[in-house]
């Protein structure tokens, strides 16, 4: 890390590679369409580079002082994906789509989710797509900074005083808001279910 | 506890991040509650939903378009740019018209610097004074008898005189 902040290119490589695919993951569990996705991936570390000299590494003689290195990189990659949400939701409130009436299962993101098909077993692979699409649309029904805080828990299971530090909120917020936001994916996931035994 | 005061607490304590208290006190309600064990099975369910969404990778043409940009950036990162330029960038309108303002400004003064200079009120008595000073008194009565020879002076005039003369005679 102090390499890269001295401007070693080779060095900011490795930094990529080793925390790379998390921001990447976290940012698609966020956004559907891939081109934004790899778009704000860029711009992450793009800014992160930009703003190394702002950052504070932590020495284990600071012990809780500062966030880590990926906290601090989640933090940039959050900020520019819960903007790219607001803008688009934005957007959409008086774009045509938003007229057109939404038949019940419809999730509020209209793209579709293409999975990236690294399954073995064909009849698996149908199955976890179906669990796949129903999944994402369950957090696409969340509002931004809920389901980003869910994702933070859940996927890349950070404990609550570290997504407080990388959102900037409190503690209680955290736990309230995921508390919350586990109940709207619970009743929207049902929903769906109850849909697909109607039909 | 009752359940209401429990649910809440499900998702906290699904994470562990309730005190060692407030822990024993769900765990001691769910050995006695279905609804409330069967609302945490639930949870416990969509979490590994969650998990299960395929992870992704860094395609590798991504990760060179990266370094690529990332080049390309380092090089202004290490000569940056100077105040003025960022300050250009990031008010570009601010700058525009700031110097919109200047050119103005300088065009007014250049047109001033054509226009005739004011001249003050003592300035103007001063130099009355001395154009006065230079004119002749008697130049106005020759130019007057210069202007009015002696055929234009009317012969009632010259009567006049006459009369004027005789009746001096007389009384003498």
């Amino acid at each position: 890390m102090l390499r890269a902040k001295a401007g070693e290119q080779e060095a900011f490589g490795v930094l990529v590679q080793r925390h790379g695919k998390a921001v990447l993951n976290l940012i698609d569990k966020m956004i559907r369409d891939r081109t934004i996705v790899e778009d704000l991936w860029q711009e992450t570390f793009v800014r992160a580079l930009e703003n190394l000299h702002t950052y504070e590494p932590r020495t284990p003689t600071d012990g809780e002082k500062g966030p880590s290195f990926v906290s601090w990189l989640y933090r940039i990659a959050s900020n520019l994906t819960l903007d790219e949400l607001r803008r688009r939701g934005r957007w959409r409130m008086f774009s045509w789509s938003s007229l057109k009436p939404r038949r019940s299962n419809e999730s509020e993101s209209d793209e579709e989710y293409d999975p990236p098909a690294d399954q073995p077993d064909a009849v698996a692979l149908l199955a976890s797509r179906e669990d796949i699409h129903r999944v994402r649309a369950a957090l696409d029904s969340l509002a931004p900074e809920w389901r980003m805080m869910l994702v933070m828990r859940e996927y890349q299971d950070l404990p609550y005083e570290e997504i407080a530090a990388i959102l900037n909120v409190p503690i209680g917020t955290v736990r309230s808001r995921i508390a919350r936001a586990r109940e709207q994916l619970r009743q929207a996931l049902e929903k769906q279910l109850s849909w697909r035994a109607v039909g | 506890m009752t359940c209401r005061h429990c649910q809440p607490l499900l998702s906290p304590y699904l994470d562990r991040a309730l005190s060692s208290e407030e822990h024993q006190k769900v765990l001691s309600h769910l050995t006695q509650c279905l609804t409330c064990t069967k609302q945490l099975q639930q949870l416990e369910e969509n979490r590994q939903l969650i998990r299960m969404l395929p992870a992704v990778e860094i395609p590798q043409e991504l990760e060179a378009r990266l370094l690529s940009k990332v080049q390309s950036r380092q090089s202004t990162i290490r000569h940056p740019p100077s105040a003025i330029h960022r300050w250009w960038h990031e008010w570009p309108m601010l700058s525009f018209g700031t110097v919109a303002t200047c050119a103005a400004s300088l065009l007014f003064y250049f047109a001033m610097m054509q226009a005739p200079s004011k001249v003050s009120a003592e300035e103007v008595v001063s130099s009355m004074d001395q154009l006065i000073g230079t004119l002749d008194p008697d130049e106005g009565e020759r130019a007057i008898a210069e202007e009015t020879p002696d055929e234009a002076i009317p012969e009632w005039s010259n009567e006049i005189e006459s009369d004027l003369f005789e009746n001096e005679n007389e009384q003498d």
